[in-house]
């Protein structure tokens, strides 16, 4: 049973009561929230996913709630709790959505060291995926949302998840978080896709969230190979090029974008070397967003 | 800078790190991972040669005796370009601090 089988009264109630119970790829949670705005758009984000019963191991409890006293009422905030402990300051309860998802990706990083934790985007095409490191402001998650709006698999617009005994890649498919210009961008290209209403003034500019594909909800469990390591860098009016990049460049941006690389030490090490030895390795500048699909598509098409 | 009159030897920690470093053999040489450290370095083939030979407890090597070791390897190399990347090494290795400079 899916999320999208509850109407939209038994969303709001099991919400706002014992909880939203559902699987992301390998994880599963359960989400609560006192706070009736995000109830619309939290059941649009997560349509596609499957429910889990009350007797399935739960990873991780979280819940977005009101501010305390008078917060409440004065310039109200939002709490992220998980498992009964706050680790955030609170924040403007306007950004309880993206919270929320930030607090999710908290959880899988501090709390995941069975597995490789990559800070990066990642798609897959059939059994073979793409990763795509880089730093905030690159046009990672763009060119993501553009590519799981072009038939790609959504694994993740975050982390990247490397399995330690396979190196096979696990997917998240949660929603894509968009910033500032993207966010328009990303309403153009791909008028069908759902997002919310863009967020202002967080830590990271103006924010929305895409909801991922059913077919990439669908597919979340079916694990994927690395076969591309591409770090993207969006430049205004650069035509689209692919560079290929040495192995040992690749490693390093790898291990520099890992999690838990250093905590997992020795198991690390291999990980990352294992994908790299998977991958072929390049730099990628862009600006349009057709053209980088199409050097994907090719990209995709050589190795068939 | 390395110059005239210097030895090269490993620092302590160098020496201490050997059994546990790992290796990889990448595109551009070698990654090596101390993971004690948390370090992980991208090392040129002669960089590691260079490594190797100072990774012995108690030897010092001068730029000359390193730039005829690698001689020794590649017989062919042009000395003029293998002294190039025998110093460009040190640079390296003594700013990730594996080896320290001595005056004699």
């Amino acid at each position: 049973m899916k999320v999208s089988a509850l109407s939209s009264a038994e969303f709001s109630e099991r919400l706002a009561g014992d909880g939203i119970r559902l699987a992301t790829g390998p994880f599963n949670c359960r989400l609560q929230s006192g706070i009736p705005e995000i109830t619309a758009e939290l059941a649009r984000l997560y349509a596609h996913h499957p429910l889990i019963d009350d007797t399935r191991f739960v990873d991780f409890h979280v819940a977005i709630q009101p501010g305390h006293g008078l917060r409440r009422w004065l310039r109200p905030q939002s709490r992220f709790i998980v498992d009964a402990i706050e680790p955030f300051t609170p924040l403007p309860r306007d950004q309880s959505l993206p919270m929320l998802e930030w607090g999710l990706n908290w959880c899988i990083t501090a709390y995941s060291q069975h597995i490789l934790v990559i800070h990066a985007a990642s798609v897959a095409r059939g059994n073979r995926a793409v990763i795509l490191p880089a730093p905030p402001g690159s046009g990672k998650s763009t060119l993501c949302a553009a590519l799981v709006n072009r038939g790609w698999r959504l694994l993740s617009d975050e982390l990247t998840l490397i399995r330690l005994d396979t190196g096979e890649l696990m997917g998240l498919a949660r929603p894509v978080s968009l910033k500032n210009a993207s966010i328009d961008i990303i309403r153009n290209y791909a008028p069908d896709a759902f997002l919310t209403q863009p967020v202002h003034d967080t830590t990271k500019g103006t924010v929305a969230l895409m909801a991922p594909t059913q077919a990439s909800v669908d597919a979340a469990n079916t694990p994927a190979r690395p076969a591309w390591m591409v770090l993207p860098r969006y430049r205004a009016g650069a035509d689209a090029c692919l560079t290929p990049m040495g192995s040992g460049a690749a490693f390093l941006q790898l291990a520099d974008n890992a999690m838990n690389y250093h905590i997992l030490g020795a198991r690390g090490f291999k990980a990352v070397g294992h994908t790299v030895d998977q991958c072929q390795n390049f730099s990628f500048e862009y600006s349009r967003l057709d053209d980088a699909i199409a050097i994907f598509e090719q990209l995709a098409g050589d190795e068939t | 800078m390395p110059s005239v009159g210097i030895r090269y030897a490993a620092c302590d920690a160098l020496l201490d790190a050997l059994p546990s470093i790992l290796w990889k053999s990448v595109d551009e040489g070698w990654v090596r991972f101390d993971p004690h450290a948390g370090e992980t370095l991208l090392l040129a083939p002669v960089t590691r040669f260079i490594l190797d030979q100072l990774s012995i407890p108690g030897c010092q090597l001068s730029e000359d005796a390193l730039i005829q070791a690698v001689l020794q390897e590649e017989p062919d190399a042009d000395p003029a370009e293998c002294g190039t990347q025998v110093r460009t090494a040190l640079e390296a290795l003594l700013d990730a601090r594996l080896i320290q400079a001595t005056s004699h």
